[in-house]
């Protein structure tokens, strides 16, 4: 193409490029197990994030005594407390694996697509297998 | 004309001057966070019975847990914000940007000053209930 022209301008003089969607354009691409792996790498990351928050306001409300306790925190051990534990503990194992997975890649290793696959594969199981023994443990 | 000297580009450092920083810290708490987070998760479940609120405070309270949940709240917290501000400036941009940015790590801070005040005062607390009740309790 020898046409090459300036950039485009919207009507407030900026570059049209600065209204471009930013990346990654999650839907634009056909889910594969890399990049949903990555996805969920980065939400459970979100969701521990939440998690030390919460863990530090538990902290917090343990240091004031046993009536503040009960009152903020009888939830905890509900169904629905339970749940939510469940679901952080899961986020925790998976991310742990996940970003054991992330830890080898910076050491250049692992770094083939079929390699990528395996270690994916295996992420995933691991993570799986770790939380159901994680809560048999709890429970036993 | 430019008031950069050569001597910026040569550094390698890039516009911010602190390119490395940030994956360096990321990546040194991730490893740090490997055998933290398997020691509180393996504590917790190795708590007897039902968890009463004393079992808690006593768990948190003894000395070896409190350094190591006081060492977590402070690696988890740099780790979480620094995950955090990459998912922002991936997916923000502009002033919000900038402003989120500050306010994840402003957040981080205050719970993690606030977890650490915390974890001190139940192992002060832990230490004077043995101290008064002669290792009864």
């Amino acid at each position: 193409m020898s046409d090459v022209s300036p950039p485009a301008r919207t009507e407030k003089g900026k570059p049209a490029s600065t209204h471009r969607p930013v990346s990654p354009h999650l839907q634009v691409y056909r889910p594969q197990l890399t990049s949903v792996l990555s996805i969920f790498h980065r939400f459970t990351g979100m969701i521990l994030s939440a998690a030390l928050f919460i863990f530090a306001l538990w902290l917090v409300i343990l240091s004031l005594g046993p009536d503040v306790y009960l009152m903020s925190f009888a939830w905890l051990t509900s169904p629905v407390g339970i749940g939510i534990l469940f679901i952080i503990s899961l986020a925790a194992f998976y991310h742990l694996c996940t970003g054991i997975r992330h830890l080898i890649w910076d050491m250049g290793w692992a770094l083939s697509l079929e390699a990528v696959y395996t270690s994916g594969w295996l992420a995933l199981i691991a993570a799986g297998v770790l939380t159901a023994g994680y809560w048999l443990w709890i429970l036993s | 004309m430019t008031l950069r000297t050569p001597l910026r580009g040569a550094r390698g450092l890039g516009s911010a001057g602190h390119g490395s920083s940030h994956w360096k810290v990321q990546h040194l708490t991730s490893v740090l966070l490997i055998p933290l987070m398997v020691w509180v998760m393996a504590s917790l479940a190795m708590l007897d019975g039902p968890v009463s609120h004393v079992t808690l405070v006593f768990w948190a309270g003894k000395p070896l847990n409190a350094i190591v949940l006081i060492t977590l709240l402070i690696v988890g917290g740099l780790h979480g914000a620094l995950g955090m501000q990459v998912i922002i400036e991936d997916y923000v941009t502009g002033k919000t940007r900038a402003v989120l940015v500050g306010l994840v790590k402003i957040l981080a801070f205050v719970i993690v000053v606030a977890g650490i005040f915390a974890i001190i005062r139940l192992g002060v607390f832990v230490l004077l209930i043995q101290v008064i009740g002669g290792g009864g309790a």
